[in-house]
């Protein structure tokens, strides 16, 4: 079974992506024994819309991966987007589409694998069907529930008014800006309403929020079946957008579960912080809460270490900064993070955000090794780290969670009884429980995929007498076969074909002959746009370097070479002599096709 | 009909339809009692209807379509030949060719007339010129319906651009000239026997192979005989002065499939035929190369349809090496 995956991110390099689900979920599927093919953006200094597949490895996989990536620089419309989805499903011919993501590619996209009748399942990640504001934060960190439309929109409006709200939110550098934030964001109705012009910025807000929140669950009413990545997301979704989700737990990354050993200072309790500088994830809050401890001679402070995945550099490079102050061992890096090692060697996890958390992935990688968390107390987390095994804070709370570090660094009691909690926990729900494998998780798309594809109203067979049937149902079959795959049998054919002619030219030597004749093939070469230039691209590595669908010439073979047989050319000669045995000699009239063709 | 040999056997493939075979059944047991009275040879021909509908329509339809001729068919003999399924025309002409008795087989499609004096023409040429494989009438068809019926064009079989293509015969060049008569009768040579309407000697033509399967469920069937007949030197002609009517009720690979299958088995069939009668090494390096070409221009522009076409001969390979096995002169072919 062919599956499109569907996301707006997918990091090829890293085996664990901490805000993008895809690429472990890609490999567990091939792993399942699933055709995979991603459907991914990637901002490349490439041509527009120029798609690049290629094909990823997975250990001890029955199935594939292959990863799609189409060139955006962020101006492209959703009709753009679907027309490039649309030919990637032309070329790929999945049975099922699985978005991961609709927000970036938009109504257009889906309606581009509704047109070819497939069946798709959309997974929650984050509370875009009901938010655009996808922490259910305010400009200053604040949180609201999910749901809040007027919560949004003043945010949206402050947003619009207050431009030294940092990035990622926070406090404006400008104080005239604070108070509006405050006024705008604090103000009850009636406050709110004594200041027509805000009022109405928050209407309008207010506005186009809901219209676009009855644009989504429209979207979403065409999607055959709808999950969220948490029990409570997908019970505050269902409630508010009005459409069932269903909870489908992400499974962890396997690899990540090879925690290293604990090594260097054990007299010292470390921990680690793994996650990103947003300042939803409360890293600021972790750092101010380590200098408290440090600050204070009585209490015994742990050691940090930091594990970032790059988002905002000069946000990034502040961290940095202030960490370093610390002595804390400071990592941030774009591109793959090697979460075992980061896991290697430490006693719990810290995770204090302030909010806007759903299934985060940290949190389940440390829980699932048996590592004890210290963590904020939101729904988002709690659902995850239980407070058996972990040490649940008020989030934004320094003191508190100053607090929390120092029990665990000075109190090794504590930490032995969490750290036996998690692991126990880790080892109890390591098959189907919250903390299950990405393998397991697989299995649970597979069943999905098969229901859907089972529900599937069969087609009729073609018109005709049963034996035309029979040649229409080996076109179905055909039909289904993706154009790489069309390829592959294509060039495995014409090998055996020339294996079987006793051609002692080969096939490099006749593919180098194919495109020396030019004509179309240069012409397209050269003027291949958009959705169509990926089987291009293919083609042309494929010539470049020899190893995804022919052997390359040798250097030296012929581009054009002489082998049709003339009276002049002595190597004709010889193949005349060959096709006397070929044809054993018949030189009568009409040979065939020849008589008649030539 | 004992002591007397069978000279002639019509061997007609249907699906069953009744409305075809009433309209063509009763025309071709006159013609036979024609031949017959012509000929001078009572008893010496039979029609042998291959039923492929797969499920005993025309054995069903046969009764009531011979009662139409005054209670039985004034003497011709006709005898239905079953098929356990709906096989395609090429393998029911196979069968009902097994299945006859005749030293000559004339091969009609069920909506297709020939008058006994047509008939006789055909069988003279053959016995007049023993270098013929098969002879086939003047083929007239309506161009539109209540029109008067015209020539069908001759097909020729082109090479374009390394593709074969099967065509109507354009202009005097293309046309087929005219040969030296045999028994009184004009002829002229063809490159393509059709398959509406063709005799051939039984013998020869089991032996040729006949129509082969390879091309099923439809399509170039007919050239691909024709191809391997020339390429034992024999050959192929129109008789002008018979003269057969194609009464066009649908059985053309249009009618018969939907547009995209059509194309789909027409392409496949394209290449099929070409990889059995590629005679030279230097014939299928160059179709390689040319089907390299192809190749990549289709992967280049997405173009599904012809990639389609030529997996789908992919698909078969094995069974187009057995098939060239079977012509003399062609190399085997392992894969």
């Amino acid at each position: 079974m062919r599956v499109a995956l569907v996301c707006h991110e997918f990091r090829s390099e890293a085996s664990l992506h901490l805000s993008s689900h895809a690429r472990g979920l890609g490999s567990a599927l091939a792993r399942a024994g699933l055709e995979v093919e991603v459907f991914t953006l990637e901002a490349r200094g490439e041509r527009r819309l120029t798609q690049r597949r290629r094909l990823l490895p997975v250990k001890d996989a029955a199935g594939t991966l292959a990863v799609t990536a189409v060139a955006v620089d962020g101006s492209e419309s959703p009709a753009e987007l679907a027309a490039a989805f649309g030919a990637f499903l032309d070329r790929e011919r999945p049975a099922v589409c699985h978005f991961e993501s609709i927000a970036a590619f938009g109504a257009p996209s889906l309606g581009e694998a509704r047109r070819r009748g497939l069946p798709t399942v959309y997974c929650a990640r984050d509370p875009w069907p009901a938010h655009d504001q996808l922490t259910l934060t305010l400009p200053n960190l604040a949180p609201f529930e999910l749901g809040d439309c007027e919560a949004e929109a003043r945010g949206e409006v402050a947003l619009e008014l207050c431009e030294s709200i940092p990035s990622g939110g926070g406090v404006p550098a400008d104080p005239g800006e604070r108070l509006l934030l405050r006024e705008l964001l604090e103000a009850d109705g009636a406050a709110l309403a004594s200041r027509p012009e805000l009022a109405h910025k928050v209407a309008d807000a207010h506005e186009r929020i809901q219209e676009a929140r009855a644009n989504k669950r429209a979207l979403l009413s065409g999607v055959d079946r709808r999950f969220a990545a948490s029990r409570m997301l997908a019970r505050q979704l269902s409630a508010t957008v009005g459409r069932a989700f269903t909870p489908r737990i992400p499974g962890v990354e396997p690899a990540a579960a090879r925690m290293e050993e604990r090594a260097g200072d054990a007299a010292r309790t470390r921990l680690l912080f793994l996650g990103s500088s947003r300042p939803v994830e409360g890293l600021d809050v972790l750092l101010d809460a380590l200098r408290e401890l440090l600050a204070s001679p009585d209490r015994e402070a742990p050691s940090l270490r930091v594990v970032l995945e790059a988002t905002d550099p000069l946000r990034d490079a502040a961290l940095a900064t202030r960490a370093e102050a610390l002595g804390v061992e400071f990592e941030c890096k774009r591109g793959a993070l090697d979460v075992p090692r980061a896991l290697g060697g430490v006693d719990a996890l810290v995770f204090p955000a302030r909010w806007g958390q759903f299934a985060p992935a940290s949190v389940r990688v440390a829980q699932a090794v048996g590592l004890p968390v210290v963590a904020s107390a939101i729904p988002g987390i709690e659902e995850f780290a239980s407070p058996t095994s972990s040490t649940l804070v008020e989030p934004g709370d320094v003191s508190q969670l100053a607090e929390a570090l120092a029990t665990i660094a000075h109190r090794a009691g504590r930490l032995g009884e969490l750290r036996e909690a998690a692991l126990h926990r880790a080892v109890s729900e390591a098959g189907s429980g919250p903390l299950k494998g990405l393998d397991a998780e697989a299995q649970e798309w597979r069943q999905t995929y098969e229901q859907l594809l089972g529900a599937r109203p069969s087609q009729g067979p073609i018109a005709g007498p049963p034996h035309v049937q029979e040649f229409g149902a080996e076109l179905a079959r055909m039909g289904e076969a993706s154009l790489g795959d069309l390829f592959e049998r294509v060039e495995l054919g014409l090998e055996q074909l020339r294996a079987a002619f006793g051609l002692s030219e080969d096939t490099a030597s006749l593919m180098a002959r194919a495109v020396a004749r030019g004509g179309p093939l240069r012409d397209q070469a050269g003027e291949a746009d958009g959705c169509q230039e990926e089987p291009l691209l293919r083609v042309g590595d494929a010539l470049e370097h020899g190893k995804d669908l022919v052997p390359r010439p040798a250097p030296g073979d012929p581009v054009a070479g002489p082998a049709v047989a003339t009276e002049a050319d002595p190597a004709g000669q010889d193949q005349l002599s060959r096709q006397e045995q070929l044809t054993g000699g018949t030189t009568g009239e009409g040979p065939g096709a020849q008589g008649g063709t030539a | 009909m004992t002591g007397t040999s069978i000279d002639l056997s019509l061997v007609l493939p249907t699906l069953g339809n009744h409305d075809r075979l009433g309209r063509s059944l009763p025309g071709l047991c006159e013609a036979l009692v024609a031949l017959e009275a012509l000929r001078g040879r009572a008893g010496s021909t039979e029609i042998v209807v291959v039923d492929d509908s797969g499920e005993g329509s025309a054995t069903a339809a046969l009764p009531e379509i011979l009662a139409s001729l005054g209670g039985e068919p004034r003497g011709v003999a006709v005898r239905t030949v079953g098929t356990e399924r709906n096989l395609g025309f090429g393998p029911a002409v196979m069968r009902g060719a097994r299945e006859a008795r005749g030293a000559h087989l004339l091969v009609l499609h069920d909506d297709v007339l020939v008058e006994g004096a047509g008939m006789a023409a055909l069988l003279e040429v053959l016995e007049g010129e023993p270098a013929i494989f098969a002879a086939a009438p003047s083929l007239r068809r309506s161009p539109e319906p209540g029109a008067a019926p015209v020539r069908v064009p001759a097909r020729v079989v082109r090479l374009e651009d390394d593709w074969i293509c099967v065509r109507d015969a354009r202009g005097e060049e293309e046309e087929a000239s005219a040969s030296a008569p045999v028994a009184g009768h004009a002829l002229v040579d063809l490159e393509v026997i059709p398959s509406a309407a063709m005799l051939v000697r039984r013998g020869e033509f089991l032996d040729l192979g006949g129509f082969d399967r390879l091309f099923g469920p439809a399509s170039l069937e007919d050239v691909d005989l024709s191809l391997c007949a020339r390429r034992r030197g024999r050959r192929l002609v129109a008789v002008l002065d018979a003269v057969a009517l194609h009464l066009d009720l649908g059985d053309g690979l249009g009618d018969l499939l939907d547009a995209p299958v059509a194309r789909a088995v027409t392409a496949r069939n394209r290449l099929l035929l070409r990889w059995k009668h590629l005679a030279t090494r230097t014939d299928a390096a160059d179709h390689l190369v040319g089907l390299w070409r192809t190749a990549l221009e289709a992967g280049l522009t997405g173009d599904r349809e012809t990639l389609e076409g030529i997996a789908l001969a992919m698909d078969r390979l094995g069974e187009m090496a057995e098939s060239r096995a079977t012509l003399s002169g062609a190399a085997p072919m392992d894969f």
